[in-house]
C-alpha cells in the first residue's frame, strides 16, 4: 500500500464509522510509514477532541417558546397536504378517463367518427354578432356624415331663435338645460340611465337621436364605475376598442 | 423512519399542540447541538433552535414522511445558522462588543484541553464544511441523508466533509496538538 492509498482508505474507514487502528491494512501499512502512521493517529485524536466536546443544554422551556412563538405567528392559507394529492388525483383521472374513450371509440374501425376537435361553441356567433356590430356602425357613421348636426337641430328648433352653437340650439329644441343634454354618439348604444328622444330628422329625412340625461342620474353618476360606464358607453371608444382587439 | 416521529408529525399537522411540545422536546438537544457548534454563540443558538423551529411547524405539511425527520430539520436549522453568519458578515458591528469577548477571548490564548483545541478549529472552517462535517460526525447522518437535507450531490457532501478533517488536522498540527506531519496533507 503507497501513502495515497493509505489516506483513501483511511477516508473509507472513517466514512464507514470504524476504528482506524482496527484496520489490518493500515496497521499494516503504518508499521513501515511513519508519516501515515502519524496521520492516523492524528485522526484519531480529532475525533476523540471532537467526541469530548461540552454541549450547553438546551433551555428546558425551549418547546414552550417555539409553541407560543408558532401560535402567534400568522398563518399563510396554505393547501392542506391532502389537497394537492386529490387534485393531482382528479387530473389524472380525467386525463385517463378521456384516453380510454379515445381508445374505445377508434380501436374498431369508427375512426372517422372521433372528433378530438373541441366542439364549435359560440365562436362563430361571437363573430358573426360583431360583424353584424361592425357593420351597423360604420352604416350609423356614413348616415352620420350626410347629416350635419347643426342642420339636423336648425330643423328640430325652427320656431327657436337660431344661434351658431349647435349643442345650445340642440337644447332648445328639446326644451332642457344645455348641461343635461347628451349627444348620442353614432353606433353607440344608448348609455345607461339615458333616455332616448325622439329622432331629429335632418334635410335627407335621416334622423339622429338626441338623448337627455334622466333625473336619477342628475347631478353626476353615482360611481367611479358608472362614470366610466358611460364615458365608455357615450364616446366611440368601444368601436376603437373591438377594432383593436380584432387586430 | 421510526412511526412515532410520523405519528407526531401527523398529530402536529391536525393541530395537536401537545403533539408539538412533544416533538419540540424530542429533537431540541440536536438541533440546538447543531446550531451551537454552527455558531458558537448560546443565545443566537438559542434564538435560532426556536426560529428553526417554528420554520419547521409551519412547513411540516412539506417534509416528505417517505424521509427521515432529522435530516430535514436540521437542514431548515443549518440554513437559518447560515443565514445568520452571512448578516454577521456583513454587519459585523451587530454583534456587541461585550458578546465578542465573552465568547471567545479565549480564542488566542491557549487552549487547555484537547475539546477546545478542537472546538477552536472547527470555527476556522468554512460554513458548509462545518455543517457537512457536523452532520456526519455530530449527528451521525449517512452521506445520502445529508446530501439530501442539503440539497447538493452525495459526492460534493462527501468531499466537504473530508476536507473538513483534513483541515481540521492541519490546524491542529500547526497549534502542535498533534504531530506537524512532514509532508502537506493530501488535498482531497
Amino acid at each position: 500500500m503507497k501513502c495515497d492509498e493509505f489516506e483513501s482508505h483511511l477516508d473509507e474507514i472513517l466514512d464507514e464509522r470504524r476504528r482506524p487502528e482496527w484496520d489490518a491494512q493500515l496497521r499494516e501499512h503504518s508499521a513501515c510509514c511513519p508519516r501515515c502512521r502519524d496521520l492516523a493517529s492524528a485522526y484519531g485524536v480529532l475525533l476523540e477532541g471532537f467526541r469530548s466536546l461540552k454541549m450547553p443544554e438546551c433551555p428546558a422551556d425551549m418547546s414552550t417558546r417555539v409553541l407560543e412563538s408558532h401560535l402567534a405567528r400568522p398563518r399563510l392559507a396554505l393547501p392542506a397536504k391532502a389537497a394537492l394529492p386529490a387534485a393531482a388525483a382528479a387530473a389524472l383521472f380525467s386525463t385517463a378517463a378521456a384516453v380510454l374513450v379515445a381508445v374505445f371509440l377508434t380501436r374498431d374501425g369508427r375512426r372517422e367518427q372521433v372528433a378530438f376537435v373541441s366542439p364549435p361553441i359560440s365562436q362563430p356567433a361571437v363573430a358573426q354578432a360583431k360583424v353584424k356590430q361592425i357593420e351597423q356602425i360604420k352604416f350609423d357613421l356614413e348616415q352620420w356624415k350626410k347629416v350635419p348636426l347643426v342642420g339636423a337641430v336648425f330643423a328640430s328648433a325652427a320656431d327657436n331663435d337660431k344661434s351658431t352653437d349647435p349643442y345650445e340650439e340642440l337644447a332648445k329644441g328639446t326644451g332642457r338645460s344645455l348641461a343635461n343634454v347628451v349627444l348620442r354618439m353614432p353606433g353607440v348604444a344608448v348609455p345607461r340611465g339615458v333616455r332616448p328622444l325622439e329622432p331629429v330628422y335632418g334635410p335627407e329625412g335621416v334622423g339622429v337621436w338626441p338623448t337627455h340625461m334622466s333625473d336619477e342620474l342628475r347631478p353626476v353618476t353615482e360611481s367611479v364605475t358608472e362614470t366610466f360606464d358611460l364615458i365608455l358607453d357615450t364616446l366611440p371608444v368601444t368601436f376603437w376598442a373591438s377594432n383593436t382587439r380584432d387586430s | 423512519m421510526s412511526d412515532d416521529v410520523r405519528e407526531l408529525v401527523d398529530r402536529c399537522l391536525r393541530g395537536d399542540q401537545s403533539a408539538m411540545l412533544q416533538l419540540v422536546d424530542t429533537h431540541r438537544g440536536q438541533v440546538f447541538g447543531l446550531c451551537y457548534r454552527m455558531l458558537r454563540h448560546r443565545q443566537d443558538a438559542e434564538d435560532v433552535t426556536q426560529e428553526s423551529f417554528v420554520r419547521a411547524l409551519k412547513s411540516l405539511h412539506r417534509w416528505d414522511s417517505e424521509r427521515e425527520f432529522l435530516p430535514w430539520l436540521l437542514a431548515i436549522a443549518g440554513n437559518r445558522c447560515r443565514t445568520l453568519l452571512s448578516t454577521r458578515k456583513r454587519q459585523p458591528a451587530a454583534t456587541s462588543l461585550v458578546e465578542q469577548v465573552s465568547d471567545k477571548a479565549h480564542e488566542h490564548a491557549a487552549a487547555k484541553n484537547l475539546a477546545e483545541e478542537v472546538e477552536l478549529a472547527l470555527e476556522t472552517l468554512r460554513e458548509e464544511y462545518r455543517q457537512a462535517f457536523l452532520l456526519f460526525h455530530q449527528h451521525e447522518l449517512s452521506y445520502q441523508e445529508i446530501s439530501e437535507a442539503l440539497d447538493c450531490p452525495l459526492g460534493t457532501v462527501k468531499t466537504w466533509v473530508h476536507r473538513a478533517r483534513r483541515e481540521l488536522i492541519a490546524r491542529l498540527a500547526q497549534r502542535g496538538v498533534v504531530q506537524e506531519f512532514k509532508n502537506e496533507v493530501r488535498r482531497v
